[in-house]
């Protein structure tokens, strides 16, 4: 009687692809459920100055799993030399604004109401206040705005700076 | 004796699954799908007991027969569950190609419940936009069943060839 060769090869091979689907199930189950938990700090993609509203609007994008709340953003305003506006603090500004994981939004800082359109070498900073649902910590992202050309109202990109610092209390962040 | 030995055995089961399931508790908190795939595992391995076992008996006994080694009738039936008064004057391999039909309807039973839970689980799967919670759950289950099912077709198709090459179809 001839050993049943096919048979055995046949069982082998559909033992190996059933333990590589098993396997390969549970491990992309297990990462997929791990990276869902990873919270991805908030990148500026663009920011813009807008004269009609007098804002700046920044674009964010999550590279997260897990939604940014946004709570509240300040300005600071430093003059350059081709403007008669003294700089000025905004004080914190209420946002009520959720950016979902891998996505995009634009959010609008406004800037000090009867100022001037900003000038060339005007240098805005602003710091938005951020938290992750479930977790305790508060967040703060500053972004640096500096008009590049001579009169507002253009769409320039500009030069971007952004830092992440990471605050242990309110208080730090409402300096 | 038999019930003894089944009682026993499925106690050991049980305390085997409370074992695993208390060692794995703190992963199974994080990852309940672990607890899914095993107990699912478990599941069909208990339903597919008869299928592998007495299958692996038909295996042997068969390829014995194949290597002109000679058996007796008496062997076969004592390893058989039943009535051996019935295979009076039976040869072995009448036997055992009669107890590897009678085994057919725990394969079918078998099969069906597999076919439902994948079933079950490609329902859920594909019929809502958002993937449901519970379609995780079933698609472990089917990956954990996979396993069981595996050793039922590998050793019947073992079995059906030793017999079919005994039997010179």
């Amino acid at each position: 009687m001839q050993r049943p060769v096919f048979i055995l090869s046949m069982i082998t091979v559909v033992g190996l692809l059933i333990g590589y689907i098993t396997g390969s199930f549970i491990t992309r189950t297990y990462t997929l459920k791990r990276i869902a938990e990873v919270p991805g700090s908030p990148i500026v993609i663009s920011s813009i100055y807008d004269s009609a509203q007098h804002a700046i609007l920044v674009g964010l994008h999550n590279p997260g799993f897990v939604p940014i709340n946004f709570i509240n953003y300040s300005i600071v305003f430093t003059p350059g030399e081709y403007t008669n506006e003294a700089g000025y603090f905004l004080a914190p500004v209420a946002l009520n604004a959720t950016l979902q994981p891998q996505e995009t939004m634009i959010l609008t800082l406004s800037l000090k109401e009867h100022t001037q359109a900003l000038a060339m070498g005007d240098v805005v900073t602003g710091t938005i206040v951020y938290t992750y649902e479930g977790l305790p910590e508060i967040y703060q992202l500053i972004h640096t705005f500096e008009q590049t050309t001579l009169t507002g109202g253009e769409t320039q990109a500009s030069k971007r700076r952004q830092t992440t610092a990471r605050s242990d209390t309110i208080q730090q962040t409402n300096n | 004796m038999l019930a003894i030995f089944t009682i026993v055995v499925v106690v050991l089961l049980v305390v085997l699954l409370a074992l695993v399931f208390l060692n794995f508790t703190f992963l199974t908190v994080t990852f309940p799908e672990l607890a899914v795939f095993l107990a699912s595992m478990l599941i069909f391995f208990l339903l597919s007991r008869r299928l592998i076992f007495e299958n692996a008996f038909i295996i042997g006994f068969l390829s014995k027969i194949a290597n002109g080694e000679p058996i007796e009738a008496k062997q076969v039936i004592g390893k058989m569950r039943g009535h051996p008064d019935v295979f009076s004057g039976w040869t072995p391999l009448s036997i055992l190609s009669y107890w590897k039909n009678t085994i057919d309807v725990y394969r079918y039973t078998f099969y069906s419940l597999f076919a439902l839970l994948l079933l079950l689980a490609l329902i859920a799967r594909f019929t809502a936009l958002q993937t449901p919670l519970i379609a995780v759950f079933l698609e472990t289950a089917v990956m954990g069943a996979l396993i069981p099912v595996y050793f039922v077709w590998a050793y019947d198709s073992l079995a059906s060839y030793y017999l079919n090459n005994a039997l010179e179809l």
